[in-house]
């Protein structure tokens, strides 16, 4: 096989002490799932190409939105509203044509995992909710799969890898046993983030990706790296199995029964609506209705009591307290679910969300119908 | 990371703290008075800054987890970290 490896591509990295042409074979036999296409998925899932690792999986089910380019920059205009995985793995195949690269543009779930991660030798969390990181740590802790968390809160950063080898099998758990709960730790969008942070953190987790898979240098495991980007200073401490940690779940029937957004103190269920459910809750108290299409799409939603929060820069600035009922609207129903997706990182204890299936389009038609 | 660049005093231990545990506090490093142990620090945190009581946080001492209930003594760095979220 090593007759294949592309020399000129690779010659930089090629050369380096302790890599050489066994360093390029272990790449090209690597099989890496990255989660989440978005501030540190992006880096990770660029280095990783480039350095030509064989055979590459990236889970999103985001869209592209506006206020994601100032962290995001392998995305542009052109890609606004687009599915990152899908964009991302174009790009990649564009940097890239000798590597294998698959695009999963779907939401992770435990039966997504329980599919997907068989078919991988490291797992990559650049996700950015609670739900999602328990999800995976669980997962990989039962299937006995190594893989690299990175977050980021502000301007700082962790990066670690985890259930890396029997020695060092320190999991997520062992640092947090049980997830915080909804609203207790803020997110990106809550919090703000500098763009070149998780630029940082997710080079470093690539960093440590490739140096897992080579075997060169010292690998964080088991060490939770902290790096202060106003300080520009880090911090490690060494980890250890936690001696009473059976927080998670114990079998593979028990994972699949696991509702993590339930455990996290999130509803998990975004309700679709059919226009009919959607007329009996117009204008009821304690329900908010959102258009979230973009300005100037029609038809307008004249006869609904509504507010606007586009998708493409959603959600933006926008929280909602105070309603019980939060019901998104769009043209067709893919952008209502995608922003009731988003708001559920922001949702408030109790909060349900609604999604109008089939969007203003049915609406109207319901409408037509119901004044025949 | 600034934090415990600072000679301790006689008889404290520094403290750091990470994340949104060093905002709700307001400060990232800070001496005390040496407890006996973590949890004996965990209860005295909880008194002087309620803030603290739900949030979670994992203690290391001197850069080592520490799960279980550990002893301390002047001069160690103690550093409480919260999990992040955002990616």
């Amino acid at each position: 096989m090593d007759s294949l490896i592309p020399y000129e591509r690779y010659h930089r990295q090629l050369i380096l002490p302790g890599f050489g042409e066994a360093g390029q074979q272990r790449l090209q036999d690597a099989r890496v799932l990255i989660i989440g296409a978005g501030g540190l998925g992006c880096p990770v899932l660029q280095y990783l190409a480039g350095a030509g690792v064989g055979c590459i999986g990236v889970v999103d089910d985001d869209l592209v939105s506006l206020n994601n380019l100032h962290r995001q920059p392998l995305y542009c205009m052109d890609d606004l509203d687009l599915p990152k995985a899908t964009v991302a793995v174009e790009k990649m195949r564009a940097l890239n044509p000798d590597i294998c690269i698959n695009a999963f543009p779907f939401r992770l779930t435990n039966t997504v995992c329980a599919d997907l991660f068989p078919g991988y030798s490291l797992i990559i969390d650049g996700t950015d909710n609670f739900p999602t990181r328990y999800m995976i740590n669980d997962a990989a802790v039962l299937m006995g799969i190594p893989f690299i968390s990175g977050a980021v809160s502000r301007y700082e950063g962790q990066v670690m890898l985890l259930n890396s080898d029997a020695e060092h099998r320190v999991s997520y758990r062992d640092l947090f046993p049980e997830p915080p709960q909804a609203g207790e730790v803020a997110n990106c969008a809550e919090a703000g983030v500098l763009g070149p942070l998780p630029g940082i953190i997710g080079s470093m987790m690539a960093a440590e990706a490739i140096k897992w898979i080579t075997g060169i240098g010292r690998p964080l495991t088991p060490t939770l790296l902290t790096y202060s980007l106003l300080e520009q200073q880090t911090y490690t401490i060494q980890l250890a199995p936690h001696p009473g940690n059976q927080f998670g779940p114990a079998t593979m029937s028990e994972f699949l029964a696991m509702d993590y957004p339930a455990v996290c103190g999130m509803t998990s269920d975004i309700t679709e609506i059919d226009p009919e459910t959607f007329a009996r809750m117009i204008g009821q108290e304690g329900v908010l209705v959102v258009d979230v299409r973009e300005p100037g799409e029609l038809p307008l939603a004249a006869d609904i009591p509504h507010q606007l929060s586009p998708l493409s820069a959603f959600p933006g600035l926008s929280r909602w307290t105070d309603p019980e009922h939060i019901v998104f609207f769009c043209q067709a129903g893919v952008r209502s679910l995608q922003a009731a997706r988003r708001y559920q990182q922001l949702q408030r204890p109790g909060q349900q969300l609604y999604s109008l299936r089939g969007g203003i389009l049915a609406w109207v038609n319901h409408q037509k119908k119901a004044h025949v | 990371m600034t934090r415990a660049q600072t000679q301790t005093d006689v008889g404290a231990i520094e403290l750091i703290c990470f994340g949104q545990l060093a905002e709700a506090l307001g400060w990232t490093a800070r001496q005390l008075p040496c407890p006996d142990h973590t949890d004996a620090l965990r209860m005295q945190l909880q008194e002087s800054f309620p803030q603290l009581a739900s949030m979670r946080f994992t203690v290391s001492v001197n850069r080592n987890i520490a799960h279980t209930n550990v002893p301390l003594k002047p001069g160690d760095e103690v550093a409480l970290m919260p999990p992040f979220s955002g990616g």
